[in-house]
């Protein structure tokens, strides 16, 4: 930001982040050792310095979360927020050797990895040209042979494996009734529709489409066609009648 | 300059690491082979069963480093940190129709979560009715769904967005929740300068990673753009994007692609929102971002240290 774009700002210069554990760390064998999981995951976040942090719920290889499992996973922050102490002291691995190698290693590999998009001409055309698209390709078939061939160990997973599954019985899923919702959900854009100001939202929409062919800010006319009732489908469907819509190309 | 350490101390450090190689670690070896050839990181790199200040050999801690609130700000944007202000405990949450979610909500912040974020069913994700035939089955089941304003109505009742901030997961169709939530706001009489929160509003780690994009690149740039446009001038308070490295990630990229992709895509913005007429000191403290954490813990802390860095750059 300050080499490149000349930003003055201190605020301009400050990466702002917020955190999520990983989900795909996740594993539906033993579902109780996601909480572990996340915990280490979560705290890993407060050591780097996060403005913001969700934890997952040990549940969700299975389902969105019940309350049961979501407040686990808030407490898990609590706990490392208000127990550990790790929030005491600001950045308190700087200085470790290892740590700060390690933060050099991973800047000088990622650079590596801008110019390569630089070269392309950025990421946009980078994306186009399924540069990306690619390299995440290979790594995902890399970790998963990993994975097969032992290199990598997932305790449940690949070591340490119970046949019982009788503990996945006893995960106390969410339950809701979708069909329900969804008959809810049906019925209520139709009575929008149908109580709504037909002449209002007529203009609105017609207003929508003209500022997108003209290459305007779309965002005033949305709001107003969102105030007169229209549905996302109805404003997604102007958007896509005049943008077009994207299937992705095959890239092997 | 601050180089952390001098050159005698750096050559008596050596010294004594080449003779713990030489005559200490063989027997130990010999006796108690290690528990694997080679120890890698996730994304690869690997790493020695031993680091000392001959690995940081010309290090300038006030290059490098510095302190918290400062450039490079590798140790933290805020010079207080956690200890003025914790991390804003934000649970991702929504299922079923705003009625289930606006309970969730009040749960979660009965508990003592500190921000929302409001995970959408695919139909909102992708942006169509739940009457449309695509939307079949699929109604509320990974996350809530807002398909009108009368909906997201439902789902902060009772819930004052002057005094809360959310984060909406939310792409191609980040105008049309915004605008939903902007709308609400408004009949709740809450102002404009105080509507806090995030779009996610970020279209190319769509086409990297997460695959719900719903117009060309081009024409998905352009809008995001005009969110981001209309936001710094109308909500101060708002970050109308998060660059998103998490969705990269959970595609199965390594630590170091998501580093690399996600600041590649913030790069790729700065330039549109330049080309556009913005200065870039009016937009750029706006912009926010979106990382994963998984599980290699030093290369995690690494990545979100060495992001920070980077960014400033």
């Amino acid at each position: 930001m300050k080499e490149w774009f000349g930003a003055k700002k201190p605020r301009s210069l400050w990466l702002r982040f917020h955190v999520q554990t990983a989900g795909c760390s996740l594993y539906p064998q033993q579902p109780w050792l996601n909480i572990v999981r996340t915990a280490l995951e979560a705290l890993a976040a407060v050591l780097g310095g996060c403005q913001s942090l969700h934890t997952n719920a040990f549940d969700e290889p299975f389902r969105v979360p019940s309350e049961f499992a979501a407040k686990i996973a808030l407490r898990t922050q609590q706990i490392i927020a208000y127990e550990t102490g790790v929030a005491d002291v600001i950045d308190p691995l700087a200085g470790s050797y290892f740590v700060e190698w390690l933060t050099d290693e991973m800047e000088e590999r990622a650079w590596r990895y801008i110019e390569r998009i630089e070269s392309l001409g950025g990421m946009l055309e980078a994306v186009k040209k399924g540069y990306p698209q690619r390299e995440v390709e290979e790594a995902a078939y890399r970790f998963q042979r990993e994975v097969e061939e032992g290199r990598r160990f997932i305790v449940g997973v690949n070591i340490f494996k119970e046949e019982d599954v009788e503990e996945v019985r006893r995960v106390p899923l969410l339950e809701f009734n979708q069909e329900e919702v969804e008959r809810r959900q049906k019925e209520r854009v139709r009575k929008v529709r149908s109580m709504r100001d037909e002449a209002r939202w007529r203009r609105a929409l017609d207003e929508l489409r003209g500022a997108a062919e003209r290459g305007d800010n779309i965002m005033p006319y949305v709001l107003n066609a969102v105030k007169a009732y229209a549905t996302i489908g109805e404003i997604m469907g102007v958007l896509k009648d005049v943008y077009g819509t994207y299937v992705e190309p095959p890239y092997y | 300059m601050a180089k952390l350490y001098s050159r005698e101390a750096l050559e008596e450090i050596l010294r004594a690491y080449r003779e713990w190689e030489e005559n200490i670690l063989p027997q130990w070896l010999s006796r108690m082979p290690e528990r694997q050839e080679e120890f890698t990181t996730l994304s690869g790199i690997p790493v020695k069963r031993l680091y000392t200040p001959a690995d940081l050999k010309d290090y300038d801690y006030m290059e490098k480093l510095g302190v918290p609130g400062a450039y490079p700000f590798t140790r933290g944007i805020h010079a207080t940190m956690y200890r003025a202000r914790l991390w804003t405990m934000r649970m991702f949450s929504g299922y079923g129709g705003p009625e289930e979610t606006n309970e969730r909500l009040k749960m979660l912040i009965k508990a003592g979560e500190t921000g929302l974020s409001l995970a959408f069913d695919n139909p909102t994700l992708v942006g169509v009715d739940p009457d449309d035939p695509l939307a079949e089955g699929a109604v509320g089941v990974v996350g809530v769904s807002v398909p009108t304003l009368v909906d997201m109505e439902i789902l902060f009742r009772d819930i004052n967005l002057g005094e809360v901030t959310t984060n909406m997961t939310i792409n191609p169709p980040a105008p049309v929740l915004l605008s939903f939530y902007v709308a609400v706001a408004e009949k709740q009489g809450v102002s404009y300068d105080r509507i806090g929160g995030t779009t996610q509003n970020d279209p190319l780690k769509e086409f990297i990673g997460q695959k719900t994009h719903v117009f060309p690149p081009e024409a998905a740039v352009k809008v995001a753009m005009d969110v981001i446009e209309w936001s710094v001038k109308n909500l101060p308070k708002w970050n109308p994007i998060s660059i998103s490295g998490y969705h990269i990630r959970e595609a199965g990229a390594t630590a170091v692609q998501e580093l690399a992709f996600t600041l590649a895509d913030g790069i790729e913005y700065v330039r549109q929102l330049i080309a556009r007429g913005l200065d870039v000191d009016e937009f750029a403290p706006r912009l926010s971002f979106f990382f994963d954490s998984h599980i290699n813990f030093f290369e995690e802390i690494a990545k979100f240290r060495a992001a920070r860095r980077m960014w400033a750059r």
